[in-house]
């Protein structure tokens, strides 16, 4: 039986697309093709961008209590189909069913923070700014946005900005991963029940020809994006280049600094989880180690250890620890990496090349990797590889660490393990990257918090999450007032 | 059986209890419908562990626990003595379970909540050997 292919939501409405070109939806721990998503047209951009500007005007005037209420059965409904949502991410992702309902949370987290925008977008006054003048600062919504979404959090990633915008008062339209678009699936059933006025959320799915139509469009104000650094570039480019506002969170080469007073059984389950967690699919994935000084031997020892005997497979089976990468592309791409690194001269402790997987032939399973005697100009040490592989380098000093990890072009995320608080305030003081983790190896902002980042990691002025997400989601209008 | 995930452990937990759910309901005692709603309580607890508490940011490999060394068999048709030994071995099996993997799972909310099912265990325990005593 041929996979379903996929509809887009505009106006309130399931719509079939009428483009002729779709792509396959595969599940990646078996290869099976679990759904088709089209490639939408232009034209089906237009008309739900259409469909977002006319809903605007009413749902502006909506109070925010009212819009924070949608939001709470919004919550509701997700926390009814928590495990529905869990499920279908560990289907077309690969993930661990652990990993997805972790990511579930979190997306519901952000729902949870966006209704409290009664409280979140109130604005700010002073009486006599001249006598008998007072001025205000109110915070009003912006019109359409949209949001194109990566493949490694199909669910979460998109909610670092829909719920902001629309409690703010502004449409949207979320694009989804053509790799992993079921979630936003399931997610926009949800919205359908939640019974938004017609035309305040809309999907669409496809590929760069629907996000150039978004980025051209007059009508939509601003973008949101995550995924890698080139293609982050370019978004923020065309989509400034149109007068659009852009939000655009890119790539990243985190590094995990361990200090020799670091609790290492601790340190080792945390590199563990930074590493190989999501398969290595993760922006806050840590996938340099820096041992400092003469703590590289007992950690290494205890890391491929430990790192060895993690199980991987299926990630619907609650038993393992580690699924499959996201694609055949992403396979072939992370085999040809530990190839270079090996070209390179660095020298593999663990090897997860031929990883088999009993009863998924068909599957992109790789074990975790890890190598040593890695150089900080190594090519597996300077671009972001996306999977199981970690390489070690060793650093003499403090310093040393921090010079390696400011000698990458990225700064998204650096984590310190150490029992010391100098350095921990050192490390959070000094190091350019934007989500530092003291003892922590995913250094994952809560929803309250911007997910932050620098350099090339980060192009825009306002991040997703939190305060920022607010200000990014309305203007500021400054009204001077004087009564006669 | 290895539980080498916080989602393992949960589930476990959760048959751990059913099991408890399916003998209490199979008791002709007083002391079944608190034992029952208290099974339900704990059951629904887990749940809401599992979906409220996980946190992708410590989702390290858990080590060090065993499904087999928890598994009590209660036969098909036993009587209702037997059955109230047998809620005994299941209880006392739980809080070793609870009390064992507690300290194992990374988040401090988690090992609370374990903490207090065996905790709870033990009362239950205390009231069983109550009745059977009293009777």
């Amino acid at each position: 039986m041929d996979a379903k292919v996929l509809k887009n939501y505009v106006d309130g409405y399931w719509v079939d697309s009428t483009s002729t070109r779709t792509t396959d939806v595969q599940n990646p721990a078996t290869g099976d093709v679990i759904a088709k998503v089209p490639m939408s047209t232009i034209e089906e951009v237009n008309e739900a961008v259409a469909s977002a500007k006319l809903a605007f005007e009413e749902w502006r005037e909506t109070p925010p209590y009212t819009r924070a209420r949608y939001m709470f059965r919004l919550r509701n409904l997700m926390e009814d189909r928590f495990e529905d949502l869990a499920q279908v991410i560990v289907k077309e992702h690969g993930k661990i069913i652990d990993e997805a309902r972790g990511e579930v949370r979190r997306s519901i987290e952000n729902v949870e923070v966006a209704a409290g925008v009664p409280s979140l977008m109130m604005g700010y006054n002073l009486e006599d700014v001249a006598q008998g003048i007072d001025e205000e600062c109110v915070f009003q919504p912006a019109g359409v946005f949209c949001c194109v979404a990566p493949f490694n959090f199909p669910l979460m990633v998109p909610l670092w900005f829909l719920p902001y915008a629309v409690a703010c008062g502004n449409t949207f339209i979320t694009k989804p991963s053509e790799q992993c678009p079921l979630s936003q699936e399931l997610f926009y059933e949800l919205l359908d029940e939640v019974d938004f006025p017609p035309g305040v959320v809309n999907l669409v799915n496809g590929d760069k020809e629907a996000v150039d139509a978004l980025l051209e469009h007059p009508d939509v104000t601003g973008v949101s994006f995550v995924g890698s650094t080139p293609v982050g570039k370019y978004i923020y480019t065309k989509g400034s280049a149109n007068g659009k506002r852009v939000q655009a969170q890119a790539g990243a080469k985190n590094c995990l600094v361990v200090m020799p007073d670091a609790d290492l059984d601790k340190t080792v389950m945390n590199i563990l989880t930074s590493a190989f967690g999501t398969a290595g699919q993760r922006c806050l994935a840590n996938s340099l180690l820096v041992a400092v000084g003469d703590v590289y031997e007992p950690l290494i020892d205890k890391l491929i250890d430990t790192a060895g005997q993690l199980t991987v497979g299926d990630g619907a089976d609650e038993s393992i620890q580690m699924g499959p990468v996201a694609s055949q592309k992403a396979y072939k791409k992370i085999q040809g990496y530990i190839e270079t690194g090996l070209d390179e001269g660095a020298s593999l402790l663990l090897d997860g090349r031929d990883c088999k997987v009993d009863d998924y032939p068909d599957g992109y399973f790789i074990g975790p990797t890890i190598f040593t005697d890695v150089k900080p100009d190594m090519t597996i040490a300077q671009e972001e590889i996306f999977g199981p592989v970690l390489g070690v380098v060793r650093a003499a000093t403090f310093d040393d660490a921090v010079d390696i990890i400011h000698s990458s072009p990225y700064g998204n995320a650096s984590s310190l393990f150490t029992s010391s608080g100098k350095w921990a305030r050192e490390f959070k003081y000094r190091v350019r990257a934007g989500n530092i983790g003291i003892n922590i190896g995913i250094a994952a902002p809560i929803a309250s918090f911007p997910f932050s980042g620098m350099k090339d990691s980060f192009f825009g002025d306002l991040h997703g999450q939190g305060r920022d997400a607010i200000l990014f989601f309305t203007e500021r209008k400054v009204a001077i007032t004087r009564w006669f | 059986m290895k539980l080498g995930t916080f989602g393992a452990v949960i589930s476990f937990a959760l048959e751990l209890e059913d099991q408890a759910l399916g003998l209490y309901e199979s008791l002709d005692s007083t002391l079944s419908p608190q034992l029952l709603k208290g099974s339900q309580k704990r059951i629904n607890r887990l749940r809401r562990i599992r979906q409220e508490l996980v946190t992708e940011m410590i989702l390290e490999p858990i080590t060090e626990v065993d499904s087999d060394d928890y598994i009590v068999s209660i036969p098909a048709g036993t009587d209702e003595a037997d059955k109230l030994k047998g809620a005994i071995r299941l209880e006392e099996n739980m809080g070793r379970y609870y009390s064992k993997s507690a300290p194992l799972i990374p988040m401090k909310e988690v090992e609370r909540a374990f903490v207090r099912l065996a905790k709870e265990n033990e009362m239950r325990v205390a009231s069983i050997n109550k009745l059977i005593a009293s009777a």
